[in-house]
């Protein structure tokens, strides 16, 4: 029978969420192949269009993993990875067919949702969140989805999805993210195994927010999860993700996908917290968390808003982006970065202005500590069509110990001379009057770094939904414990 | 309550202190005074903590306790309120937040429950009347974009709330016109109380026109040179500072750079 | 050896002829930098825009243009000023590249255009015009072959030593050619009573197809100031090549103003590279100024390698027509108390395209670094095309730096301001431009200069 162990030692401040569930699991021996990717898609019973699909991604990946292989421009280093050491599907063993509602889900992993603190249960009605939880590679359950349908929503797993609307999946599917984009979008695009889908149709505003949380689990298991969410015309759904991993010694790659669609007056609210194990202090594990993640503003007046507190990985590489396609169209990119001991982060965003009078706004806070090293990577790019473009950014860096690094990589491409475009950057220390201040006020050295770190992101925390700001200020406090002294 | 004792302090190896002695009565209120450059300021930030400055010889004891011990913090939540002259601005750190920590740390110190949100709001607004602050300030960022005259205010609102039994108020009254300056010193007054001791560090007489001290001290190269009841504020004011040199005594050997100003002006004036 | 590819060849075989004219000038020293520089250039080749530092500026037509070298600095007839920049005193060095004579260039101690007052050549052989209060032997103006030749000590100590060119095609290219332009060197506690003003001539005229690789090298002792103007013009349109490097060295509290100012030919590609190495408490303020030129690319990188160092950078790019123009900056603040500031802006008309890449690293140990930099750009045509991409990249911790961009139009309250003050239209826009450059153009502090170079600025935006 399963157990949960939970080793006491090593959880605790440092990582709080680095225990092992132990579910027997049904995986795929490690190592890619086009068998391997047939085998994926044969497990989940695809469509012949998705296989195929799924086929042209792999075989355009093995071109690349010939030649350029992996980005090199990031400012990031780790060690090469074996791409056939990584199990690409592993799913909890569980009665056939899945589980019909929670009552049938493993109560271990229910129980392990519940240390993750995920409202899985009744609590969510309360928290009125409806989860959708990806435990490694497949969908556990989706709550709420009765209530969500009654309006018309759409909000299930990836692999549903595919069973019960394959004609808006086909739709949708790649067209943000081709899988040509990038070498782990390629990746991911071959071997994904399973993922969330949202739709919102025409005029409907969700009236939760949609949540969904990650974990790997599996040992040398690579977690490649794919997020669609459409929001057709006035719609309005926000939309939360959450993320966290077992604290293993080796490195795991975690290489997802998310597509946001929003059309005309439609408005997308996409808030992560991620806090994937880091490593431990000397570096050793953690997760690569090597994600593409784009929203188009295909329709007039649309809006896509990403908010991101970035405590966990050892490496971090990601760009959540907005093509703002749609006149009048509005991107923000709303960001906390954390690197501590050995972490490393390469993020920012990416703007593309098409449209006409389309808006972005880009704040971005970036926070070194220990050995950590983050870097802002950001492109303005106004196209030539794109009259009147606006974009302000605006991106800070705090550092905390003299071993860390903070780097700023903005890239402003404007081709439209009616565009308005401000960038700017600055990088600082900790303030030790600030600290200084609120000590003879009383509050202890601790306190005080994490008020001031806090007041910082404040700008960042105030996007997030309440109970997410909450966690999300909780997480700094712990990511950073012990960097300032 | 105070006693200062030969304190010298330092910093980058040059010698700001040279050996202060004071002693502060609980009911007390004091006025330390001098030229820029005098180390009042330095000993402001001393008796608070600030480790900038090395202590380097001489002893403090507050309530009988080795002050010097002391964490910053500790320092605070024990009594010790250090009103600056120039308060720091924190982005994004809200000031009603901020204060409630600090309040609720000294409480928490002397074993007292912690005022909720609710209690320590209307403990707020009855308090800020007396500094006749707008409560729009408390829902901005501590001291961030506030006026020089705000934030002054604002450091007087936070002695009120934290009550403490000493307050050090580093030239509370610089930068601000006359009817701040009375509003501020209204505030001062009544928190002065039979257990409480003030020291006022200020250049200026005229902070004492409204708070009235009971001992005033002149500061000078980093000593104490003379000391009197309130009517020598009122003699400095008349005079200046171009005659504490001589009261300092022929046998300072220093060559701290104002100086030569202070001796140009007693050619001039004496 | 990789194998040399086409377009390098014909820069094989120049490298070859200068190879065995040069080989017994100035010590074998020169001969082997050429030859390893030369090594270097044929493994790396030309940048393309698949290098992160070459994104936005493609060498395509320079490498089809399968340029020759012209073999040596000749020029006869003196040439006037091409910047118009007027009536000052000042030690003149002009380096026309014409297929005209063999007359070689020459110092001048001058007045500027048209006068032909002391026309000494200082520096003939090494002959040291010695400005007031120096010493004998403390200041050379002159050719850099001469000062190869003479085989001066600072020459070897320097040349060659700070313009890195590992990892960077061009500076290997000239490196390889090193044979000719301009040296100054001001000894310990020299305050030089007049500006150098050294003139690049690329006016190829008939001849096309040419690039030319001048070299400078700057030494400015401890506690030494110098004030240089370094200025490369050309005219008439044929397509050729200037690929310059200059090298600075400041010894502590050495102190330069750095006037660099390109107008080229109409074909020209101009490639530019200073390398400014900064002691302790040195001071470096550079004013580039970039008009004119089919391409070009100016990179200034000062590496503040002393306690104290300060470094000021200001500059101005100017582009119409179909004109491209790059201009990087790269700050490195090495040690402690650093402080640096800088300033690029640009004014940008018809289909004309600017890059600005401006860089400040500060090093683990450069604690206590103030580094700010600022990039700002007006777009005045519909076709006009700007890529920034400042840079932060901090590895110290107790430091503030921060950088700025901006890009836009003329503000549109500031044109309504003036226009409800009576102005029209046309008026208003000239007059915000100009405000706009002045900001630069003020900070020339040598007046003449400043207005010969305003009226040209202002002259190429037609406002």
């Amino acid at each position: 029978m399963a157990k949960t162990e939970l080793d006491s030692e090593l959880v605790g401040s440092e990582y709080k969420y680095g225990f092992v569930t132990d579910i027997e699991a049904e995986h795929v021996p490690p190592g890619l192949s086009e068998d391997v990717v047939r085998l994926i898609s044969a497990k989940k019973d695809e469509p012949e269009w998705l296989l195929d699909w799924r086929l042209r991604a792999y075989r355009y990946w093995t071109k690349l993993e010939k030649s350029e292989a992996e980005p090199k421009w990031a400012n990031v280093h780790y060690p090469p990875i074996d791409y056939q050491d990584i199990i690409y599907y592993s799913a909890p063993k569980s009665r056939k067919d899945g589980p019909k509602s929670l009552d049938e889900v493993d109560p271990e992993l229910l129980a392990t949702y519940d240390k993750l603190g995920v409202p899985l249960h009744e609590r969510e009605a309360l928290a009125g969140v409806a989860v959708d939880s990806v435990f490694d590679s497949v969908s556990v359950a989706t709550t709420f989805k009765d209530k969500l349908a009654e309006m018309g929503i759409i909000f299930c797993s990836f692999s549903e999805a595919v069973r019960e609307h394959p004609e808006l999946v086909r739709q949708y599917l790649g067209s943000v993210v081709p899988y040509s984009d990038n070498f782990f979008a390629s990746l991911n695009s071959a071997v994904f195994s399973d993922g969330s889908f949202c739709y919102v149709p025409k005029g409907v505003r969700c009236p939760m927010e949609l949540s969904t949380y990650f974990r790997i689990n599996a040992a040398q298991t690579g977690q490649f999860e794919r997020t669609l969410i459409v929001a057709d015309a006035g719609s309005y759904v926000s939309y939360l993700e959450g993320c966290t991993a077992p604290m293993r010694d080796e490195n795991q790659l975690h290489a997802a996908v998310v597509e946001l669609v929003a059309l005309e007056d439609a408005q997308i609210k996409y808030s992560t917290v991620q806090n994937w194990y880091p490593g431990d202090k000397d570096g050793k594990g953690g997760i690569y968390n090597f994600v593409t993640k784009r929203g188009k503003c295909a329709g007039r007046n649309s809006k896509i808003s990403w908010t991101q507190v970035e405590t966990g990985s050892a490496i971090t590489w990601k760009y959540p982006s907005c093509i703002l396609q749609g006149d009048d169209s509005v991107g923000e990119f709303y960001s906390v970065a954390v690197t501590n001991n050995r972490q490393q982060a390469d993020t920012g965003t990416k703007m593309l202005h098409v449209g006409r009078n389309t808006r972005s706004t880009i704040i971005s806070k970036g926070i070194s500590a220990g050995h950590g090293q983050n870097s802002y990577r950001g492109l303005v790019k106004v196209l030539k069509g794109a009259d009147n473009a606006r974009n302000y950014s605006q991106c800070d860096s705090l550092l905390m110990g003299s071993e860390c690094g903070a780097h700023t990589f903005p890239y402003l491409e404007v081709k439209n001379n009616s565009a308005h475009i401000e960038h700017e950057a600055s990088t600082s220390k900790i303030g030790e009057d600030q600290i200084f201040y609120c000590r003879q006020r009383g509050i202890k050295e601790e306190d005080a770094v994490s008020m001031i770190v806090n007041g910082f992101c404040r700008e960042v925390f105030r996007e997030l939904p309440m109970e997410f700001a909450v966690e999300a200020q909780r997480l700094l406090d712990v990511s950073l414990e012990g960097s300032v002294g | 309550m105070l006693e200062v004792r030969n304190l010298h302090a330092r910093v980058e190896g040059k010698e700001i202190l040279r050996g202060i002695d004071l002693i502060v009565k609980a009911g007390e209120v004091h006025a330390i005074m001098g030229p820029n450059g005098s180390g009042k300021s330095t000993l402001a930030q001393v008796l608070a903590g600030r480790d900038t400055y090395e202590v380097t010889d001489g002893e403090v004891l507050y309530k009988g306790e080795d002050l010097l011990e002391m964490a910053p913090e500790l320092r605070a939540v024990e009594g010790v309120f250090l009103g600056f002259q120039y308060p720091v601005e924190i982005p994004g750190l809200n000031s009603l937040y901020f204060l409630r920590a600090a309040v609720n740390a000294a409480r928490a110190h002397r074993g007292e429950e912690e005022l909720d949100a609710v209690d320590f709001m209307a403990l707020a607004k009855e308090r800020m009347k007396a500094v006749e602050m707008g409560e729009d300030l408390l829902r901005r960022p501590v001291n961030a974009g506030f006026s020089g005259g705000e934030k002054k205010r604002a450091e007087i609102f936070q002695m009120t709330m934290l009550e403490p039994t000493l307050a050090i108020l580093d030239e509370t009254d610089s930068g601000l016109d006359i009817d701040a300056l009375k509003v501020v010193s209204h505030g001062i007054n009544l928190f002065r109380g039979p257990d409480r001791a003030i020291i006022l560090v200020t250049h200026y007489q005229r902070l004492l026109n409204y708070v009235v001290p009971d001992v005033v001290h002149v500061i000078h190269n980093g000593r104490l040179v003379k000391s009197g009841g309130k009517e020598l504020a009122r003699e400095l004011e008349d005079t200046g500072y171009s005659w504490v040199e001589d009261a300092a005594g022929k046998g300072t050997d220093d060559t701290m750079g104002q100086r030569t100003g202070y001796a140009a002006d007693r050619e001039g004036g004496a | 050896m990789t194998e040399a590819s086409a377009e390098q060849q014909g820069y094989l075989e120049d490298f070859e002829k200068l190879a065995a004219r040069a080989s017994r000038n100035g010590g074998a020293w020169v001969g082997d930098l050429r030859r390893r520089a030369m090594d270097r250039f044929r493994s790396l080749g030309f940048p393309t825009t698949r290098d992160e530092e070459w994104k936005y500026t493609s060498l395509e037509g320079l490498r089809r243009a399968r340029l020759r070298t012209i073999d040596t600095v000749t020029g006869g007839a003196r040439r006037h000023d091409p910047f118009d920049s007027g009536d000052w005193e000042r030690y003149e060095l002009m380096f026309p590249w014409t297929g005209e004579g063999k007359t070689g260039p020459g110092v001048r101690e001058g007045r500027g255009r048209g006068s032909d007052a002391g026309n000494a050549n200082v520096a003939e052989k090494g002959s040291n015009r010695v400005a007031a209060g120096a010493r004998d032997g403390d200041v050379f103006i002159g050719r850099l072959a001469d000062a190869v030749e003479l085989r001066l000590p600072w020459v070897e100590a320097h040349l060659g030593r700070h313009a890195d060119y590992d990892g960077h095609a061009l500076r290997a290219l000239n490196t390889a050619f090193v044979e000719d332009g301009a040296a100054v060197r001001l000894g310990r506690g020299v305050d030089l009573d007049r500006p150098v003003h050294m003139v690049f001539l690329a006016d190829a005229g008939q001849e096309s197809n040419r690039i030319v690789h001048p070299r400078t090298l700057v030494v400015v002792g401890a506690g030494s100031r110098l004030t240089l103007v370094e200025a490369y013009a050309g005219s008439g349109g044929a397509v050729g090549c200037t690929n310059a490097v200059t090298e600075i060295v400041l010894e502590d509290d050495a102190e330069l103003d750095h006037y660099r100012l390109v107008r080229e030919g109409g074909g020209t590609f101009h490639l530019g590279s200073v390398q400014v190495h900064q002691s302790r408490n040195s001071r470096y303020r550079s004013h580039s100024v970039i008009t004119g030129g089919a391409m070009t690319r100016v990179e200034l990188n000062a590496l503040l390698d002393g306690e104290g160092a300060d470094c000021l950078l200001q500059g101005l790019y100017v582009a119409g027509g179909s004109q491209h123009v790059d201009s990087r900056t790269a700050i490195e603040h090495a040690k402690p108390h650093g402080t640096s500031s800088e300033l690029y802006k640009g004014v940008l008309n018809d289909r004309a395209r600017a890059v600005f890449n401006g860089k400040i690293v500060v090093r683990k140990e450069a604690q206590k670094t103030d580094a700010r930099q600022s990039n700002r750009n007006l777009m005045l045509s519909r076709d006009a095309e700007i890529d920034s991409k400042p840079q932060l990249e901090i590895l110290a911790d107790d430091v503030r730096c921060a950088h700025g961009t901006t890009i836009g139009q003329l503000e549109e309250d500031e044109m309504f301001y003036l226009r409800s003050r009576g102005l029209d239209a046309a008026v208003a826009r000239k007059l915000l431009v100009h405000g706009f450059a002045s900001e630069i153009l003020d900070g020339v502090a040598i007046e003449p200069l400043r207005d010969g170079l305003t009226n040209r600025v202002l002259s190429e935006l037609r406002a």
